[in-house]
């Protein structure tokens, strides 16, 4: 009886998901490019060998790189701050809550938009309003200097996913017994010191998770980058994951963009295997100091 | 950070924190919502000059009549109607055969799952393009609705194992003992205790199918395109084409989320029950 339950859903993934990605490490080992050919020819590791050497990836990994860390210190920061703002009940709470899961439920596609008409050129809200205070004499194109157009791209990334992170932490935040900072206050810590040696230690689990889910929000994103830049200008918002698909998609080289897709998903899996590996020893090693 | 908050500057430090959370989080979408209701020339070039007798729901309503705009848009209900359903009903079955029946190699089957929600997508997308393409499906509603919920089961059937572990098996053992047979027990007592568990997975099913893109992108060209395809091709592309101005393009925009913003608005608590245990599993 488990079987028949679980064969719907089983055949579904093994379908979907299961066989594509057995599919995508075979092609990343053909030459597939439909701009020369119809067919594909095995190449070995040829993709990865032209991969590694073309420029556009050495580009997109620092694009990648940087990218990652706009990501991770607006989400976590914000998330943190938003975090411990919330834990107490207070008027409008339930309100505020609201307000914070809304970036959540816009399309990370239209949020893209959102973020592009906020600094855009000609119908910008920032331009319009550094405008208004003198800082400019004229409106900004944010979105053709590399170094303005990745961090906004960085900023949306992160807005989107900042609910989420926030009412994780929140939770953690919100476990913490007040008991101890009633122990931390007769030992005569100030809000700062209760801060670093009650709250940062108690919510550190989670804080990793947080770090880490950013991190792979950042190295999966694409839909707010497509909307947004289109990798632009050049490709200095093309992080890794965005190159797969002007490879696959727009280059029309399937075999290559292919094995973009394979470089991708082993960083991230790597990335998911280190990080719960290092939370593990860290507490390992926290208990052996305790 | 309780008492120190009844202090002066704890109390300002909270609610500047609080102000920059409401900012961050809505004037992006209030900015789209304004130029989606002011003409064009109100908010190009400097200076800007917002009107509140310009304010208009005109670019809402045309967008709304514009047909290739409500084709994507019954694309999208349709779909992501379709995966929600079949999403939380094999997730389900799944789920209560990992949370409560005897199986062999269900640690390795648990295994799998996890795996599957690490995976980054963009791997599939090429292979998956070509099965689609190969079997013609390219262009239906049924390919996106298959790929979408195999993209899904793998956090549907985790959500609900999640809350079906949470339920006491008394229920389950009693109604076994009336005679009720394994999928009566997973239909008519363990489902209904559930609920609110398993309108947390459906609702999260479908924001994701409504929200998703990257496929949709991929594998769809007019017939079956959902709104947020079609919208983010628009944004995409060097000029806004299709006689389409500006406050057209944000006015989509607006209607494309409306839908979500309402399910969350409304459903805040569910969602908020729904990112924990996805996220801390």
């Amino acid at each position: 009886m488990a079987r028949v339950l679980l064969s719907p859903a089983s055949i579904l993934m093994v379908v979907f998901l299961g066989v594509p990605v057995v599919y995508a490490l075979v092609l990343s080992l053909f030459q597939y490019d439909l701009r020369f050919s119809r067919e594909a020819t095995f190449a070995w590791f040829s993709n990865y060998q032209e991969l590694v050497t073309q420029e556009a990836f050495r580009v997109s990994s620092g694009v990648t790189l940087r990218f990652g860390v706009v990501v991770i210190v607006t989400a976590v920061s914000l998330s943190l701050a938003f975090a411990l703002a919330l834990r107490r009940k207070f008027a409008g709470g339930g309100i505020m809550r609201v307000v914070l899961l809304l970036p959540w439920a816009v399309a990370p596609v239209i949020a893209g938009t959102m973020w592009k008409h906020l600094f855009h050129q000609q119908y910008g809200l920032a331009n319009a309003l550094l405008y208004e205070i003198g800082a400019i004499d004229e409106y900004v194109p944010f979105f053709a200097q590399a170094n303005s157009a990745l961090i906004i791209a960085g900023l949306g990334t992160a807005w989107r996913w900042i609910p989420l992170f926030t009412i994780v932490l929140l939770a953690g935040v919100q476990a913490i017994p007040e008991s101890l900072y009633r122990a931390a206050r007769m030992d005569g810590a100030g809000p700062w010191r209760q801060f670093t040696d009650v709250t940062l230690p108690a919510i550190r689990g989670l804080f990793v998770i947080v770090l880490l889910l950013s991190l792979i929000v950042a190295m999966e994103s694409f839909d707010l980058i497509f909307s947004m830049t289109g990798g632009g200008p050049g490709f200095a918002t093309s992080p890794l994951n965005y190159l797969t698909y002007i490879e696959a998609f727009e280059r029309l080289n399937f075999g290559s963009g292919s094995a973009l897709g394979v470089i991708v998903a082993a960083i991230v899996i790597f990335i998911s295997f280190a990080g719960s590996g290092a939370s593990r020893l860290g507490s390992v090693m926290r208990r052996r100091s305790a | 950070m309780s008492p120190t908050q009844r202090n002066g500057l704890g109390r300002a430090l909270l609610g500047t924190t609080l102000v920059i959370m409401g900012v961050w989080s809505i004037v992006p979408i209030g900015w789209l919502l304004v130029m989606a209701t002011q003409p064009e020339i109100n908010y190009t070039g400097a200076p800007l000059q917002l009107s509140v007798e310009d304010t208009s729901v005109g670019w809402l309503k045309s967008v709304l009549q514009d047909d290739a705009f409500g084709q994507s848009v019954a694309n999208s209900m349709i779909i992501s109607v379709a995966v929600t359903i079949i999403a939380v009903t094999f997730g389900a079955m799944a789920a209560y055969a990992l949370a409560r029946l005897r199986l062999p190699g269900k640690n390795a089957y648990l295994g799998v799952i996890i795996a599957s929600r690490i995976l980054p997508s963009m791997v599939l997308v090429v292979p998956i393009f070509l099965i689609a393409r190969w079997a013609g499906l390219l262009d239906t509603h049924l390919v996106l609705i298959v790929v979408y919920t195999a993209l899904l089961l793998p956090f549907s059937t985790w959500l609900l194992r999640n809350f079906f572990l949470q339920l006491s098996p008394d229920l389950e053992r009693a109604a076994r003992m009336d005679g009720c047979s394994t999928q009566g027990v997973l239909w008519r007592v363990v489902l209904p205790v559930a609920a609110p568990g398993v309108a947390t997975t459906a609702i999260f099913c479908f924001i994701e199918s409504w929200n998703s893109f990257l496929f949709a992108l991929v594998l769809t060209r007019s017939n079956a395109k959902p709104i947020t395809a079609f919208l983010g091709e628009q944004a995409n592309s060097a000029n806004y084409t299709f006689e389409a101005t500006v406050s057209d393009l944000a006015a989509g925009g607006v209607l494309a989320i409306v839908p979500v913003v309402i399910l969350v608005s409304l459903l805040h608590k569910h969602v908020v029950r729904g990112i924990l245990p996805a996220v801390k599993g």
